[in-house]
C-alpha cells in the first residue's frame, strides 16, 4: 500500500545509493588490507551489516573468517585481523588485549579497526593507553544512513538516545551533521529546514558549518528532498532500529528503532533522523500530508526529518498495528525479522525483510490487528481460487499458468503462511498477557479515569512478574500523562519492582528519573493561586483537606491538558466506521491514540482536508508542546510562508511504536542485558 | 608552579633572544627567518592532509601580513578575547622580564605601525592574531622561550583547531599550556556541537590540570561537565568519578555510582561484604532502606543456598529428589525467593531463614504479592489443601470465610494455569465477584455448574436454555439445568 493509496505523493528518491556508497567504501577498506584476513564485526553492526553486503561479497574480498566481538576469537592462524566496530571504549579494550596477547607470545599480525560510522578521540585515547597504537591502522566506514524500506532512512545508532539524553554527551551530533551533508550532496539541497529542540538545533548548525565549507557542489541540482525537520526526540520506536525515512517526506533519524509502526494511513512512513531514533512514522507521514497537498508546487516533496524527543506518549503506549506487533513479539532489527519455528512451523527459524516488497505484509502492516485476521483469510481464499483454476484448464492454458502465475503464487502463499503464522503465535503471547487489560488500563491512563485503576493493575503486574519491561513501560505511562506520580506511588510501585525485578533496578529508576520518565510529584508543587486563597480563609485542619482535594484536581496534567486541547485522544470508535486520518492513527495504538501533532509542514491550512486541520491545530498549540521553548524561541514561527527552522514542538506521537523499550531503553539499560529501551550497555 | 617559574626564567636567560626594539631590524629579520623555517618544518607533521593546504596559506607566510591579520580578526574576534586578557595577566605577572618592557607602549606602537592612530581596539585585534603565524613576530607580547614560540608560531586558533578537530583532522593541543588557553579551547568545542571534540579537549584538560582546578572550572561549564563524567563512567575511572560527584555535591550520585560497582562483582561473598558496605553511603532515606534490603537479602541467600545444596546432594529430602532445582537462588530477586521458599520450605517454622513467613516479616512484603507468589509456588506443586488454606479465614464466630487480596478471577487464572482439578477450579470461579466477569471464566473454563447457577440467580432463562447445547447430552449438568427450567418457582424475568 504504500504509495498507492496516494498518488499526489512523488515517488522517493533512490535511497539504494546510499547502500551502494557504505558497499563501495567497505569494499574499499577492506582492500586497504591486502590478503586474506579474519573479520571481527561489533554484534549491533551485524544487522545493518546484512543490508549492505553478504558474505560473499566479504569473500571475494579476501575475508577469510568471521568472528562476532566480545566473543573470545578462536585461535586464528590469521596474519591478519579486520576490526569492524563501533567506536566504544570497551571494544578498544577487547581489541587492546589481542593485540597484547599477540605480542606476549611473540606474534606479529597487522591489525585494523575500522570504525563506524566514526572514530572517536576517547577510542585512540584508549589504543595509546593500552600501548597498541602504532600497532593497529584506523579508519573509518562512513556508513551514516541505512534506507529500511522504500520510505524510512535510519542512522542506526542505538547509543544515541541513551548518550544524549541521559548522559548529556553530543558526541553524535557530528554524525548527524555529517549524515545530513550526505544526503544533502546526494540529493540536491534541501528546501527548507524546520527544527524543534535543543539537540536538533546544534546538528543544524554543525551540518551548516560543515557544509559551508563545500557550498559549491550541488548548487544547481534539483532538490529530491524538500523539506528537513530536525526534532529532539521524536519517538522511539520499539525495536531498536531506527528511522525510517518516510515517504512523504523522509526523514531518517539517528536510529530507530524497531520497525514499527508506520503509522499513519495515507501517507506513507517516514522517517526522521537524529540521532538516535528515528521515529517513525508519524511524523513522517504528516509530512507527507502537507507535502503531499502542496507539495506539486514545492519543488521537492520529500523531506528529512531529524528527530530526537519529544513525546512519549505514543512511544509508551502499546502497538496494536500488526507491524508494531510483531515488532513486540519478535523485534525488528534493521527492517527485518526472524520468526522463528512456531511460526514457520517447521524446525528453522527464518529471516525475513520486512518492507513494502513484501506484497502481503505491506497491506497489512499499518492495520489494526484486528482486521489483519480478516484480511489474511480472505486472501488466503483468492490464493486458493487462484489454484484452483487450475483446473480445468487445457495445457496451453496450464502451461501458460506455470510458467507466468505459479511462481508468484507460491511466493504469495509462503508469505501469507509466515504472516499467519506470525499472527497465531502475537495471539498467543497476548492473550498469555491479558493484553485486553492492558490496553483497557492505557486508554484509561490517557483519558485520566481510573487512575487508581490502572494504578493497581501496573501493581498487580509487578507483583505476578510479568515483563519487566512491561511494567516499566505502564509506570512511565502512568508518570507522563499524570505528571508524576503521587509520592505513595512511587515508593510503593518502586519498591515492589525492586522486589520483583531485583534490587539492582535502583540504578534504573534513577536513570528514568533523569530523563524525565518517570517520576515523582513533589508535594505542594501543585497549590494553585485559588486554593492558596481559600486556604486563607478556613483552619489549618480544613485547609489541609482543601489543598488535597485541589492537589488531585491541579493534577491535571501538561499531557491532560495539551491532548484535550489537541484532541490529541480519540474516542472510542464504533467499529466499522470510516477513519479520517488521524482517527486511523488512533487505531495504532492502543485504539485512541496520540496522533501527531503538529507538523509545522503539514499545517498549511486547506491541504488535506480532515487531516490537515487537525495539524492545523495542532500548529497552533505547538509550541505549548516544547519543553524547551528557550531553545527554539529564537526561530521564526511562521507555517506559510516558510519558516526555515521551526522550533517548537512536535509533538508528539509520533511514535508509534516505540515502546518503552526503545527509548528508555537505552538509557536504563545499563543495568543489565535486558532490551531497555535501546538495549544498550 | 613556582619551581616552573624558575625553569621558565633559567631558560629565559640562556636563551639568545633578546628584548625586542624597533632598531634592531636586522635581529628581527633573522629571528622572522628562523620562525619561518620552523613553521615549514612543523608544517608535514602538524598537516598531512593535503586539502588544508588552502586554510595554512590563508594564515600564513605566503600572504601579506595585513590581510593575515584581517582574516585572524574576522576569525577568532569573537572567541579570543578572554584568552588575550588571560594571557596579558598570566604574562604580567609570569615573567619578571616581561617587566623590563614598556608594555603598553611597544604594543601602541605595534598598532600604530599597521593602523595609524587606532588605540585599544586595535590592539586588542592585533593581539588576537597573535594566534596566528604571520604576524606574531611583530608582536613583543610573544617572546617566549624559544621552543614554546615555536609551537606557537603556526598552530590554529583556538577555533580553528576544533574546527579541525570536528573533521577528523589531527591536531595537537599541547600550545594550550595557560589555563584561560584551555578553557578558551574547550568553550569553543562546546560552543561547535561536537560532543567527540569536547571529550578530545577534555582528556587534554585532565591529563594537563590539577584535577581541583579542573573540577572547579567545569562547574561552571555544564555541558563540559556532562561530557567528563560519561567519559569516566566510560572508561572506568572510579576514583576520578567519585572525586567529581563529592566535589559538585552529588552525594546521591555518588552513592548510586559506587553501589552500580557491585554488578562487576561475581564473587557473591565478595559481593555481599561490598553491600555491607554500601549501606552506610548517602542514599536518599528511600533508597538506604533498599540497599539495606537488598543486602539482608543476599545474605539470606547465601545462606539457604549452602544449606539447600546440602540438602539435595544428601538426597534425603523428597522435594528436592521430586523437584530438583534448575537454578542457584544467589541473586535472584526477593519475589523469586519467596517463590522457591514457598515451594520448596512452605511448612518451616516462622523462625529459620528460609521460610515464607520469615521472608514476608523481614521484607515486609505486602499481603497481594505474598499471597500472589504462595498460590503460585502451591498450584505449581498441586498442593490444593494449601491453596485452599491460603484464602480460608476464621471470623470470630468461628465461621469460615474465603478471602483474597487479589481478585478471585486472578487466583482461577494461576489455578487454571496450573491445570487444577475442575472441582479446585470451580469453587474459585464461583467466588469471583463480577456477575460478567464469573460467567465469561466459568465459561471460558467450563465450569457448567457455576454457569448454570449464575444463569438461575439472574433468573435469565433464555441464556440457560441457550447454555444447554453446550453441556454434553444426558449429562448431569443437562438434567441440571432442566430442572432448573421446570422449577415453577423461579420468577424467570424473561
Amino acid at each position: 500500500m504504500a504509495f498507492a493509496g496516494r498518488r499526489d505523493v512523488p515517488e522517493p528518491p533512490d535511497f539504494g545509493i546510499l547502500k551502494r556508497l557504505a558497499r563501495d567504501q567497505l569494499i574499499y577498506l577492506l582492500e586497504q588490507l591486502p590478503g586474506k584476513k579474519d573479520l571481527f564485526i561489533e554484534a549491533d553492526l551485524m544487522s545493518p551489516l546484512d543490508r549492505i553486503a553478504n558474505v560473499s561479497i566479504l569473500k571475494q574480498h579476501e575475508v577469510d573468517k568471521l568472528y562476532k566481538v566480545e566473543s573470545r576469537p578462536a585461535i586464528s592462524a590469521s596474519d591478519q585481523f579486520c576490526f569492524l566496530v563501533r567506536p566504544r571504549i570497551k571494544t578498544m579494550r577487547y581489541i587492546a588485549d589481542i593485540v597484547n596477547a599477540d605480542k606476549m607470545s611473540g606474534r606479529s599480525r597487522k591489525y585494523k579497526i575500522i570504525f563506524s560510522p566514526q572514530k572517536f578521540y576517547a577510542c585512540e585515547m584508549v589504543l595509546e593507553e593500552e600501548g597498541v597504537f602504532g600497532d593497529v591502522t584506523c579508519d573509518e566506514w562512513s556508513f551514516y544512513l541505512l534506507p529500511l524500506d522504500e520510505d524510512i532512512i535510519s542512522m542506526e545508532l542505538p547509543e544515541f538516545f541513551r548518550d544524549y539524553f541521559l548522559e548529556g554527551d553530543h558526541r553524535w551530533i557530528n554524525s548527524i551533521a555529517r549524515a545530513l551533508q550526505l544526503l544533502n550532496s546526494l540529493y540536491g539541497p534541501f528546501g527548507k529546514a524546520y527544527g524543534i529542540g535543543r539537540c536538533a538545533k546544534m546538528s543544524y548548525e554543525l551540518w551548516r558549518d560543515l557544509e559551508e565549507e563545500s557550498e559549491a557542489d550541488g548548487q544547481g541540482r534539483k532538490p529530491e528532498i524538500g523539506n528537513v525537520f530536525f526534532m529532539d526526540r521524536g519517538r522511539l520506536e520499539r525495536g531498536g532500529q531506527q528511522a525510517r525515512a518516510g515517504q512523504g517526506g523522509a526523514v531518517w533519524a539517528g536510529s530507530l528503532p524497531g520497525g514499527a509502526g508506520r503509522a499513519c494511513a495515507g501517507c506513507r512512513e517516514q522517517q526522521e533522523v537524529q540521532g538516535g531514533w528515528l521515529q517513525q512514522s508519524r511524523l513522517g507521514r504528516a509530512v507527507a500530508g502537507k507535502e503531499g497537498g502542496q507539495g506539486r508546487s514545492v519543488r521537492a516533496a520529500w523531506a528529512v526529518a531529524l528527530v530526537a524527543d519529544t513525546d512519549y506518549v505514543t512511544a509508551l503506549c502499546s502497538q496494536v498495528v500488526y507491524e508494531g506487533l510483531v515488532d513486540d513479539t519478535f523485534r525488528i532489527k534493521c527492517g527485518s525479522v526472524d520468526f522463528g519455528p512456531d511460526v514457520t512451523s517447521s524446525d528453522k527459524s527464518i529471516k525475513v525483510l520486512l518492507n513494502a516488497q513484501d506484497k502481503v505484509f505491506s497491506q497489512i502492516r499499518n492495520e489494526h490487528f484486528s482486521s489483519v485476521f480478516g484480511f489474511l483469510s480472505q486472501k488466503s481464499r483468492n490464493l486458493q481460487a487462484q489454484y484452483d483454476r487450475r483446473r480445468g484448464m487445457d495445457i496451453k492454458q496450464m502451461k501458460n499458468f506455470v510458467s507466468q502465475e505459479l511462481k508468484g503464487l507460491k511466493q504469495e502463499h509462503r508469505l501469507l503462511s509466515l504472516h499467519i503464522g506470525a499472527c497465531e503465535s502475537i495471539m498467543k503471547k497476548k492473550t498469555k498477557q491479558d493484553f485486553q487489560e492492558m490496553i483497557k488500563a492505557e486508554h484509561s491512563l490517557l483519558e485520566g479515569f481510573d487512575i487508581r485503576e490502572s494504578t493497581s493493575f501496573i501493581e498487580e503486574h509487578i507483583d505476578r512478574q510479568v515483563s519487566p519491561i512491561e511494567s516499566l513501560r505502564l509506570m512511565c505511562l502512568l508518570s507522563i500523562t499524570e505528571n508524576g506520580l503521587i509520592p505513595k506511588d512511587y515508593r510503593s510501585l518502586k519498591t515492589q519492582y525492586l522486589q520483583s525485578y531485583g534490587p539492582e533496578h535502583l540504578l534504573t529508576f534513577h536513570n528514568l528519573k533523569r530523563v524525565g520518565l518517570l517520576t515523582e510529584q513533589s508535594a505542594g508543587e501543585t497549590l494553585t493561586a485559588v486554593e492558596s486563597k481559600v486556604s486563607k480563609l478556613v483552619t489549618d485542619r480544613a485547609a489541609g483537606k482543601i489543598t488535597d482535594a485541589f492537589n488531585s484536581l491541579a493534577r491535571k496534567s501538561n499531557f491532560r491538558a495539551i491532548s484535550k486541547k489537541l484532541g490529541l485522544v480519540c474516542p472510542r470508535r464504533a467499529a466499522g466506521v470510516p477513519l479520517c486520518p488521524c482517527a486511523h492513527w488512533c487505531q495504532k495504538t492502543s485504539g485512541q491514540s496520540v496522533p501527531v501533532p503538529a507538523f509545522p509542514g503539514s499545517a498549511s491550512p486547506g491541504t488535506c482536508t480532515a487531516w490537515g486541520q487537525s495539524c492545523c491545530r495542532c500548529f497552533r498549540q505547538w509550541r505549548s508542546f516544547s519543553p524547551r521553548q528557550e531553545v527554539t524561541a529564537g526561530f521564526p514561527v511562521c507555517p506559510d510562508s516558510g519558516p526555515h527552522w521551526l522550533g517548537g514542538g512536535l509533538g508528539a506521537p509520533a511514535v508509534q511504536g516505540l515502546g518503552l523499550t526503545s527509548l528508555p531503553a537505552n538509557a536504563l539499560a545499563q543495568l543489565q542485558q535486558q532490551r531497555w529501551l535501546c538495549a544498550a550497555a | 608552579m613556582s619551581r616552573a617559574r624558575a625553569d621558565e626564567e633559567e631558560y629565559w636567560h640562556s636563551s639568545k633572544f633578546r628584548a625586542f626594539t624597533f632598531d634592531d631590524e636586522d635581529d628581527e629579520l633573522s629571528q622572522l627567518k628562523e620562525s619561518k623555517r620552523a613553521v615549514n618544518s612543523l608544517r608535514d607533521f602538524v598537516d598531512n592532509d593535503d586539502d588544508d593546504d588552502d586554510d595554512l596559506e590563508r594564515v600564513s607566510w605566503s600572504g601579506e601580513p595585513v590581510g593575515s591579520i584581517s582574516w585572524s580578526i574576522k576569525e577568532t574576534a569573537s572567541s579570543s578575547t578572554s584568552s588575550l586578557e588571560g594571557r596579558d595577566s598570566s604574562l604580567r605577572k609570569g615573567s619578571s622580564s616581561y617587566a623590563a618592557f614598556p608594555r603598553q607602549v611597544s604594543s601602541y606602537s605595534l598598532s600604530s605601525l599597521f593602523k595609524g592612530r587606532n588605540k585599544l581596539p586595535s590592539f586588542q585585534s592585533l593581539s588576537d592574531a597573535l594566534s596566528d603565524t604571520g604576524f606574531k613576530n611583530y608582536n613583543p607580547e610573544l617572546r617566549r622561550p624559544k621552543a614554546e614560540y615555536k609551537d606557537y608560531s603556526n598552530d590554529w586558533s583556538p577555533k580553528d583547531t576544533v574546527r579541525r578537530m570536528q573533521r577528523g583532522k589531527v591536531c595537537s593541543l599541547e600550545r594550550f599550556r595557560s589555563l584561560q588557553d584551555k578553557l578558551v579551547l574547550l568553550d569553543e568545542a562546546v560552543a561547535g556541537h561536537d560532543g567527540n571534540v569536547i571529550t578530545a579537549v577534555l582528556i587534554f584538560l585532565k591529563r594537563t590540570l590539577r584535577r581541583e582546578i579542573l573540577f572547579r572550572e567545569l562547574e561552571v561549564r555544564q555541558v563540559a561537565l556532562c561530557h567528563l563524567i560519561h567519559f569516566l563512567k566510560e572508561t572506568g575511572e572510579q576514583k576520578l568519578l567519585l572525586d567529581l560527584l563529592r566535589f559538585l555535591d552529588r552525594t546521591e550520585e555518588v552513592a548510586l555510582s559506587q553501589y552500580r560497582e557491585h554488578l562487576n562483582i561475581q564473587d557473591v561473598e565478595k559481593r555481599r561484604e561490598f553491600l555491607k558496605g554500601c549501606i552506610g553511603l548517602p542514599f536518599s532515606s528511600e533508597d538506604t532502606s533498599h540497599i539495606q534490603d537488598h543486602y539482608t537479602l543476599l545474605e539470606r541467600q547465601i545462606i539457604i543456598e549452602a544449606n539447600d545444596r546440602h540438602l539435595e546432594t544428601a538426597g534425603q529430602s523428597e522435594i528436592f529428589r521430586k523437584y530438583p532445582r534448575k537454578a542457584s537462588i544467589l541473586n535472584m530477586p526477593l519475589v523469586t525467593t519467596l517463590f522457591y521458599s514457598c515451594f520448596y520450605h512452605y511448612t518451616e517454622a516462622e523462625g529459620t531463614f528460609s521460610s515464607p513467613t520469615n521472608l514476608k516479616k523481614t521484607f515486609k512484603i505486602p499481603d497481594k504479592q505474598y499471597v500472589l507468589t504462595a498460590l503460585a509456588a502451591r498450584a505449581k506443586l498441586r498442593a490444593w489443601d494449601d491453596v485452599d488454606a491460603l484464602f480460608t479465614t476464621k471470623n470470630w464466630l468461628g465461621y469460615t470465610k474465603k478471602k483474597a487480596p487479589i481478585g478471585f478471577h486472578r487466583v482461577v487464572e494461576i489455578l487454571q494455569r496450573n491445570n487444577a482439578p475442575m472441582q479446585v477450579l470451580q469453587e474459585y470461579v464461583r467466588l469471583v465477584e463480577d456477575v460478567e466477569t464469573r460467567l465469561n471464566l466459568a465459561t471460558k473454563y467450563k465450569c457448567h455448574d457455576v454457569v448454570i447457577e449464575t444463569y438461575r440467580d439472574l433468573k435469565d432463562r433464555i441464556q440457560l436454555t441457550a447454555y444447554k447445547c453446550k453441556v454434553e447430552r444426558g449429562s448431569a449438568e443437562e438434567d441440571k439445568i432442566n430442572s432448573i427450567l421446570n422449577n415453577m418457582q423461579i420468577r424467570w424475568k424473561n
